[in-house]
């Protein structure tokens, strides 16, 4: 009797047991902040070489010019597409010397060669446009510069280039 | 009345939120409008000392050929069929000299004449006795630039008493020199 006693309250506690199992549920939630800025990055590989003009031909105003494209430039940005990059000197080059910058592009439009010889921080211009979201690594840039002898010689010379990646 | 005070409450409320976040969206955008990134590279820019000068060829051959009875002087002959052209960014001063690889026989002249824009013309001058180590200046204060298509011209006589020449070949050198 008494063990028959016993083996019906193992077989209710367990039945208890078991409802508590299933009977229970629980959920946790939580609430996230998600943003990506705009992201806008640009670098160059490094200096070109020295652009140095040191021929030209008989009777020809226009020396013969130099050209250089041992640098590349990537970029980065998120923003949009329709973002450029501008080009632009610290300072003007003097009137008979011309310095062109090309910028090759996969992800956006080049301008080709693009005069910069007079472009400053205030009149930069545009080498590269349309660009699409993304990222665009070692494109060539390529730089010529061109003299007319009439201008004269033009000692060596230390210039700024500064690309500026911009919506 | 402490019903309309709560709404009123309310409504200021929402004007502060609106406001604030008008103000946040106007920062957003400016950040936006702002926003971009730059890259510099160093260059070093030079040009030279250039100096170029080139002919369109060599003048026909001068043979003289008559003269005029009574006078020792034969009748000289011309050739003005071949320029030349210069280019330097060297200064204002640059000129053209003229030399022979070897001189002329007495009794007989070679004059030179270099026609310029960018500078100034000698004129026609005797380059018979000069040699490379006493060139003579055909053309002076040379301008920077280029000068192209300028007209050589070439005169040669010769004395009845210096005999005849058997066709003899002869350099002349133009140099284009500061």
């Amino acid at each position: 009797m008494k063990k028959s006693i016993v083996i019906l309250a193992l077989v209710a506690i367990s039945a208890v047991a078991m409802q508590s199992a299933y009977g229970q549920s629980d959920v946790a939630t939580q609430s996230l902040n998600l943003a990506v800025n705009a992201v806008y990055k640009i670098a160059t590989s490094g200096n070109p070489s020295a652009l140095t003009i040191t021929t030209g031909t008989a009777g020809t105003d226009a020396l013969t010019s130099v050209s250089d494209a041992t640098s590349t430039y990537s970029i980065t940005q998120n923003y949009g597409n329709t973002v450029k990059i501008t080009a632009n000197l610290d300072a003007a080059l003097s009137s008979g010397y011309t310095l062109q910058i090309g910028l090759a592009s996969s992800k956006g439009t080049s301008a080709g060669a693009v005069d910069i010889s007079n472009a400053t921080s205030g009149s930069a211009v545009d080498v590269v446009t349309s660009i699409a979201q993304g990222a665009d690594a070692n494109k060539a840039i390529t730089y010529t510069f061109s003299a007319l002898a009439s201008a004269g010689m033009l000692s060596s010379t230390t210039k700024t280039v500064t690309l500026t990646l911009t919506n | 009345m402490k019903l309309n005070d709560e709404t009123q409450g309310d409504t200021k409320m929402k004007k502060t939120t609106m406001i604030l976040l008008m103000s946040a969206v106007s920062v957003m955008f400016v950040e936006s409008v702002r926003a971009q990134a730059t890259a510099t590279q160093t260059l070093t820019l030079a040009v030279n000392a250039v100096f170029k000068i080139a002919t369109s060829g060599n003048p026909s051959p001068l043979t003289i050929t008559t003269g005029t009875a009574g006078s020792d002087n034969l009748t000289a002959v011309t050739d003005n069929s071949t320029t030349y052209s210069i280019t330097q960014n060297y200064g204002n001063t640059v000129k053209i000299t003229a030399n022979l690889n070897s001189t002329l026989p007495a009794g007989y002249t070679l004059k030179l004449a270099l026609a310029s824009s960018k500078g100034t013309s000698a004129g026609s001058v005797d380059i018979s006795n000069a040699t490379s180590g006493s060139a003579v200046n055909v053309v002076t204060g040379i301008q920077k630039g280029a000068d192209a298509g300028q007209s050589i011209s070439y005169t040669f006589s010769a004395l009845a008493s210096a005999g005849t020449l058997s066709s003899s070949s002869k350099t002349v050198t133009l140099t284009l020199t500061n």
